[in-house]
């Protein structure tokens, strides 16, 4: 009761016109920022900082949360009309929404985002409004096991994404942790496979490996057609570009799955939106009664990831305003705001300035729903892009990945990286070896290897650590099971063929 | 397809044990995972499933193979000029700066390559990278590449 009062509370200050202008501006970079590939919202929170001090703390701050999750709204879009995933954490929607986009449903791709985006985004600030103290405590119990564990059972969800042959996507699963063992160990300080070069000592950038794998790739793939035609049927009637009643209603429990494991892993510092969107994504995959359609347009597909994506900016704000953890980069530049005007982040912070805190929280709720009211308006305009021959197209997606690339780190390094992960992404698709795998499995690998590594460490080796705690156990648990599911579907598919047989040859006369 | 399968196993195996190669100067165990741990056993778990690839393929296997997309010569070509005009364009882009060097790019794309003499294909050529400056450049402040006309 006492957080509704604060809440009501927050609401009169976050209200008044000051704060609701700098709502609106947030949410507006926000979705500007999140539609523009490369440079996501920790940039541009960094960039505003020294605009943000000559505003007061509770406005700087509204804005700031404004961007962070205005840039969840909008990070699908290019994904869905473009094949360009902005971020690491829209990947999934690159994977469902692009299909749909091929298939006329752009419109309803887009309008199912945007009202996942606003449930999934209502219910990760009611869960902080409501649980923050709670599930910061439970968030301490993780530690280097729990992660691991975890991040193993992320990794193990590859088996969910292989395609028609499981050894292919092992081996794209595979490839993808091997490659995110570029750059320094985070362990000993060591470069490994950096062949000599600075520009390898960070890594390959994700965004780069993505927009390659992704966008450039699947260019390469159009263009082998000549591009006189318009290469999308964009439906006229602004009927038929919304979502179906079908359509919401298949999103409904997808996006109740999605919220909540999007909220529990944007909690946990170091896993972030991505992970959450890549868990939920392949959770959905598992429990489908229909797992043969994702990959080709699938509304589940979509609306789980996108779900986990905007609900962890919920979480992400716990570990940050009640323990002083930043969970990712956003969130370390939004300490860096909170120390610059003076407030200490921690338990206290709820207690000793709820004048700031507040008024936060009160207008992401408010900044939810502009950005819905603003969003599903835009949506025949940004489906109307695909109605760009693709001659105008494809070179438009061509310099936005590449200066979006370039603008994370402002590397020509990181350019050729996507022209060479473009080439990868055709010719995987040309023998058909699936890249969600690879993408997943590099995401999730450096973060499984630091957790492996120091969970041995502390138990100088032995591997019953991860038995020692039950969230591990639980984590171990799932793993095996989520690597045992697709075996397990193939021997009775396998047993079922045989029964079939069995019950023709018994009906087949004799000789 | 069954072919395409083969090479991809011995390329598979190949890019394993080049890596398992480069794994050997880290240090594997020592009580604790060293740096080389995780890339060795990747690698060697690459090159089991280049064999397990290789042999299913070779001694037929019920699992699906999957479908090669085999491209014509004239794909191919279409294909690889694209990626062959990115290339060279990022070549250039530190040297040329970025709307001189994109403007070039598209005007290649759409003039040499799709034929596309006309004027909305002008004004895509030079709309586009204008619109990209303006946006990274000048509104989100991001420093591009500049040539001699200075943008």
């Amino acid at each position: 009761m006492e957080a509704l009062q604060l809440l009501g509370e927050g609401f009169q200050t976050a209200m008044s016109p000051e704060n609701l202008f700098w709502v609106l501006v947030g949410a507006t970079l926000g979705t500007i920022i999140g539609i523009l590939p490369g440079l996501g919202p920790p940039g541009v929170i960094a960039i505003l900082l020294p605009i943000s001090v000559t505003i007061s703390p509770t406005a700087g701050l509204i804005m700031m949360a404004g961007v962070f999750y205005g840039a969840k709204y909008g990070g699908s879009t290019t994904a869905i009309l473009l094949n360009i995933p902005g971020d690491s954490n829209a990947v999934p929607a690159a994977i469902e929404g692009y299909p749909l986009a091929q298939q006329g449903r752009a419109g309803a791709a887009l309008g199912i985002t945007t009202i996942v985006s606003f449930v999934a985004g209502t219910i990760s600030i009611v869960a902080l409004t409501f649980l923050a103290p709670v599930v910061a405590r439970l968030a301490l119990n993780f530690g280097p096991p729990e992660y691991f564990t975890l991040m193993l059972m992320g990794i193990a969800a590859v088996v969910l994404l292989a395609g028609d042959s499981m050894i292919k996507g092992l081996l794209s699963g595979a490839t993808g942790l091997l490659l995110a063992t570029i750059g320094v160990d985070a362990v000993t300080g060591m470069p490994r496979f950096t062949f000599g070069t600075v520009f390898l000592l960070d890594g390959i950038d994700f965004v780069a490996l993505t927009i390659g794998l992704y966008a450039l790739g699947e260019i390469f793939l159009n263009v082998e057609r000549e591009m006189g035609e318009q290469r999308f049927k964009v439906p006229k009637k602004l009927r038929e570009l919304l979502p179906t009643k079908p359509e919401l209603k298949s999103a409904v429990m997808p996006t109740l799955r999605g919220s909540v494991i999007g909220f529990f892993t944007g909690v946990l510092p170091g896993a972030g939106a991505t992970a959450a969107s890549f868990l939920s994504y392949t959770v959905e995959k598992r429990v489908s009664k229909t797992p043969e359609k994702f990959g080709k347009g699938h509304v589940p597909g979509l609306s789980a990831p996108e779900a986990a994506n905007n609900a962890a900016t919920g979480g992400a704000l716990i570990p940050l305003l009640t323990l002083g953890i930043p969970g990712g980069a956003t969130t370390a530049i939004l300490l860096g705001a909170l120390i610059l005007y003076g407030l200490q982040p921690g338990p206290l912070l709820f207690t000793d300035r709820p004048d700031v805190v507040w008024p936060i929280i009160a207008s992401m709720y408010i900044g939810n729903i502009a950005l819905v009211i603003m969003n599903l308006p835009l949506i025949p305009v940004f489906a109307s892009i695909l109605r760009l021959p693709y001659y105008v197209l494809y070179p438009t997606i061509i310099v936005l990945s590449l200066v979006g690339v370039y603008s994370v780190n402002g590397r020509m390094f990181d350019v050729w990286i996507v022209i060479i992960f473009g080439i990868l992404g055709y010719v995987m698709r040309k023998v058909d070896i699936p890249a969600a795998p690879l993408v997943l499995a590099f995401v999730l690998g450096p973060l499984a290897e630091r957790a492996l590594r120091q969970s041995l460490t502390m138990s100088d080796g032995a591997l019953t650590i991860f038995f020692r705690s039950p969230i591990s156990t639980f984590f171990v648990i799932g793993t095996v099971l989520m690597v045992a599911s697709p075996f397990s579907a193939a021997i009775k598919s396998k047993e079922r063929k045989v029964k079939e047989e069995a019950g023709v040859d018994a009906l087949e006369p004799d000789d | 397809v069954r072919r395409v399968d083969i090479i991809i196993g011995i390329f598979f195996l190949v890019f394993g044990g080049y890596w398992a190669w480069q794994a050997r100067s880290f240090e594997y165990f020592d009580q604790i995972p060293g740096p080389g741990f995780l890339p060795m056993t990747l690698a060697v778990l690459i090159m089991g499933l280049a064999i397990l690839l290789l042999a299913t393929r070779l001694l037929g296997s019920y699992e699906k193979f999957g479908e090669f997309k085999r491209p014509t010569l004239e794909q191919l070509k279409r294909a690889g000029s694209v990626a062959l005009a990115t290339a060279v364009a990022t070549f250039a882009l530190p040297h040329l700066g970025f709307v001189p060097t994109f403007v070039l790019l598209i005007l290649v794309l759409l003039f040499g390559l799709e034929r596309m003499r006309t004027i909305g294909a002008a004004i895509t050529a030079v709309g586009v990278p204008m619109a990209a400056y303006w946006i990274f450049g000048v509104f989100l402040g991001v420093r591009l590449p500049r040539g001699p006309l200075g943008y």
